[in-house]
């Protein structure tokens, strides 16, 4: 499976595609989208948003196709906007609001007690690595998400969320804490004792 | 590109490993018939939004011309009563124009004297007088909100703003007098309401002055 960052396009493609023509663009499309939608969905959390940022990702992405100097693949330059695109929804009032009102009440759309299981079991077996993921906060786990799979540095984060070093790393080291919580349950530290 | 040293925790490696083993790919939620669908609909909105932005533009605009209007029209403050001053003052300045500034002085004087001739009674010209000093309060309040100075001065506006103020310290002189002799109230009503109608023509030239200064 290819990452958006390595996935380039023939130049000749990215030349029709600049002068309108419809089959290069399809040609582009079907390209990025697969791994356009999988980094707005890790990075979005819900598919519905997801969706709607994926929309408005690809609608930049052919409008500013003419302006693309081609200095850096393709699928670089489709991150950069999809990121960004993404970064700017979760800094959004709207969506700081939605947060803020979900962490009021006890259990919000990330909180992980809302996505355990029913059924009483051991945690590691019912919860894959999806399931962790979503139960990180949106900002968590798009620090997670952009350091541990896109490669980015605490400097790059920093830069995109527009906040300090400090704020990528303890975002960062927040979300390692809850996903070893996820991956690796609490050994039981009670000792045996012989009677 | 960040360094993998930089990874702190001995555990964390194992984190990211299994973060890094998800798919990065998914199927798109739609093929490029519906992405093209979708676009030109969101473009239509953006415009439908546009066109919307402008209505509500500009009905803002007219609810505030609305507003002030009314505010002027209704209020209390010194500016409904400038406004209503107007009128006054511009016949005042009108006949003080015609007999030139001795004139003014006389106006004064005979309003100051003409009070013999109306009496009406005592409760009402108290009352009258004590709105007139309200009113003049509220019309001095306002002009003190105003720069002292405008940015460009005009000899004929400022010409015009140093004879009623002049007038306005004759008409304080007056009052000051008849305040001392005890004379009687309708005459200090009267004064006092022609108090009120310089201060509203002062408050008038002062407004146009600096609506003209910020006017490029």
């Amino acid at each position: 499976m290819a990452r958006l960052v390595e996935i380039d396009v023939p130049p000749d493609v990215l030349a029709s595609a600049r002068f309108g023509s419809e089959r290069a663009q399809v040609e582009i499309y079907a390209a990025l989208a697969p791994a356009t939608f999988g980094l707005v969905r890790r990075l979005a959390g819900s598919r519905a948003l997801a969706e709607d940022l994926f929309q408005e990702t690809m609608m930049a992405v052919f409008q500013g196709l003419p302006g693309f100097r081609g200095e850096a693949p393709l699928g670089a330059w489709v991150r950069q906007i999809a990121v960004s695109k993404c970064l700017m929804y979760l800094r959004s009032p709207w969506h700081c609001a939605r947060l803020r009102f979900s962490s009021d009440s006890d259990s919000g759309p990330w909180s992980v007690d809302a996505l355990l299981p029913a059924t009483p079991g051991p945690r590691a077996e019912c919860l894959d690595v999806e399931r962790a993921l979503a139960s990180l906060a949106p900002t968590a786990r798009a620090v997670v998400w952009l350091f541990e799979v896109e490669g980015y540095s605490h400097e790059e984060i920093a830069q995109s969320f527009g906040r300090s070093v400090s704020f990528s790393k303890s975002q960062l080291a927040r979300a390692h804490t809850k996903l070893r919580a996820w991956f690796e349950p609490p050994v039981d530290s009670q000792t045996c004792t012989t009677p | 590109m960040h360094n993998p040293l930089e990874q702190s925790n001995s555990r964390t490696p194992a984190c990211g490993d299994r973060l890094r083993r998800l798919p990065t790919e998914m199927l798109p939620p739609y093929n490029w018939q519906e992405f093209q669908r979708r676009s030109l609909e969101r473009s239509f909105a953006a415009k439908d939004a546009l066109d919307w932005r402008h209505v509500a533009a500009a009905a803002a605009l007219l609810l505030v011309v609305c507003g002030i209007a009314v505010w002027g029209r209704l209020g209390s403050s010194g500016r409904s009563v400038a406004a209503e001053g107007v009128s006054a003052g511009a016949a005042a300045d009108r006949k003080s124009n015609a007999q030139g500034p001795a004139g003014d002085v006389d106006a004064l004087r005979d309003l100051h004297l003409s009070g013999d001739d109306a009496r009406p009674s005592r409760a009402g010209d108290e009352a009258q007088t004590g709105d007139a000093a309200r009113r003049s309060r509220a019309i001095e309040s306002w002009l003190a909100t105003l720069p002292r100075e405008p940015v460009v001065v005009r000899v004929g506006t400022r010409a015009a703003v140093a004879r009623l103020e002049d007038r306005i310290a004759q008409v304080d002189d007056l009052l000051t007098s008849v305040r001392l002799d005890g004379m009687g109230p309708d005459r200090l009503a009267a004064l006092q309401q022609e108090r009120v109608r310089l201060v509203g023509s002062l408050a008038q030239v002062r407004y146009a002055e600096v609506v003209a200064s910020e006017s490029p």
